[in-house]
């Protein structure tokens, strides 16, 4: 016996139905169930509206998480701007310094120009990757 | 060639829950209770469409914008009963597949094969907990036997009937109802 098909059938042939009911037919269905149809239609309710509200509330909480990382971000840069200019230095010749010293290798170049901002960006995430401390 | 179907993201799926009708809210409870019923499960209808709606509204499962809300919500909380008989299904399985042959637990990979496997396995188990109600009744049995193999109210009612729709109809009922008090029996298991 071909069990799936056999299910699809039998499910189709006993749910199908209920999507064309008019409301009385539903209410009649519901009733020879023993349900108590507006006490289950509120539950119902109840159950989208509190699910509305934690997903409300989830995508809040991602989006204090996202700030937080990124006022967190600003404000390495902020003090990696602070070390460089209390050590008069720009922020290309200490990633030079860096190199020198074998904390970091070519590779975040690729031959290119660099900004001010994008070296800033790279010491900070040299810093989060545990290989430099400005506190050093 | 495969329909390219548009996804409602979280906040549009928000709206389009808030078009729901009462009648539409009554065909899902209806829906859900009836399931529940159908297969014994352990849980109310209103269970199912409450993880439906949590898993639309979390984006772990997508509703698409040409498809009814009703049925998307309608499928969401069939799937999420299939999950609850799957999940059955496979201890029911280890239990039996420990016994038979070790050897295939240790090197159980999932593959479209075994997926299909599944499907087939769980097919099975509804088959079999929908019928376990009705085993003495050989009317329904030969009815159920006909509505699985995919022939119409008419034909049933010719072949079993000989065209008398009475007859049908009052079987039908049987069916129906009777699957209507399973949860009943169950529960005074």
């Amino acid at each position: 016996m071909n069990y799936k098909s056999t299910i699809n059938n039998i499910e189709k042939s006993s749910y199908d139905s209920i999507f064309s009911m008019e409301d009385c037919e539903l209410d009649n269905e519901l009733s020879s169930l023993n349900i108590d149809v507006n006490e289950k239609l509120k539950a119902f309710n109840t159950i989208t509206t509190d699910a509305v509200l934690l997903s409300k509330k989830n995508k809040l909480k991602n989006a204090r998480l996202q700030l937080d990382i990124q006022n967190e971000h600003q404000s390495n840069k902020s003090k990696i701007v602070e070390f460089l200019s209390k050590k008069q230095l720009d922020a290309k010749d200490y990633l030079i310094g860096l190199l020198v010293a074998n904390k970091t290798t070519l590779a975040f170049r690729d031959g290119q120009d660099l900004s001010d901002e994008e070296a800033i960006s790279i010491i900070d995430n040299l810093i989060e990757l545990g290989e430099v401390n400005l506190d050093e | 060639m495969k329909k390219e179907y548009s996804y409602y993201t979280v906040d549009e799926f928000v709206i389009a829950l808030s078009t729901l009708s009462k009648t539409d809210k009554k065909k899902l409870l209806l829906f859900g209770i009836k399931y529940c019923r159908d297969y014994s499960l352990e849980c109310e209808g209103s269970d199912l469409y409450q993880e439906a709606v949590t898993r639309l509204l979390s984006g772990s499962r997508k509703a698409a914008k040409e498809v009814d809300i009703v049925i998307s919500l309608f499928t969401a909380m069939k799937s999420v009963g299939n999950s609850i008989l799957k999940s059955k299904s496979q201890r029911l399985r280890d239990l039996s597949t420990s016994i038979e042959d070790n050897e295939h637990v240790v090197n159980n990979q999932i593959n479209n094969e075994e997926v299909d496997e599944d499907d087939d396995y769980l097919s099975k188990l509804k088959y079999q907990l929908i019928t376990a109600h009705f085993g003495d009744d050989k009317e329904i049995m030969s009815m159920i036997e006909l509505i699985g193999e995919g022939v119409k109210a008419k034909e049933i009612t010719n072949i079993m009937f000989d065209g008398d729709r009475k007859k049908y109809d009052t079987t039908y009922k049987r069916f129906m109802r009777k699957r209507k008090l399973i949860r009943k029996e169950a529960e005074s298991v």
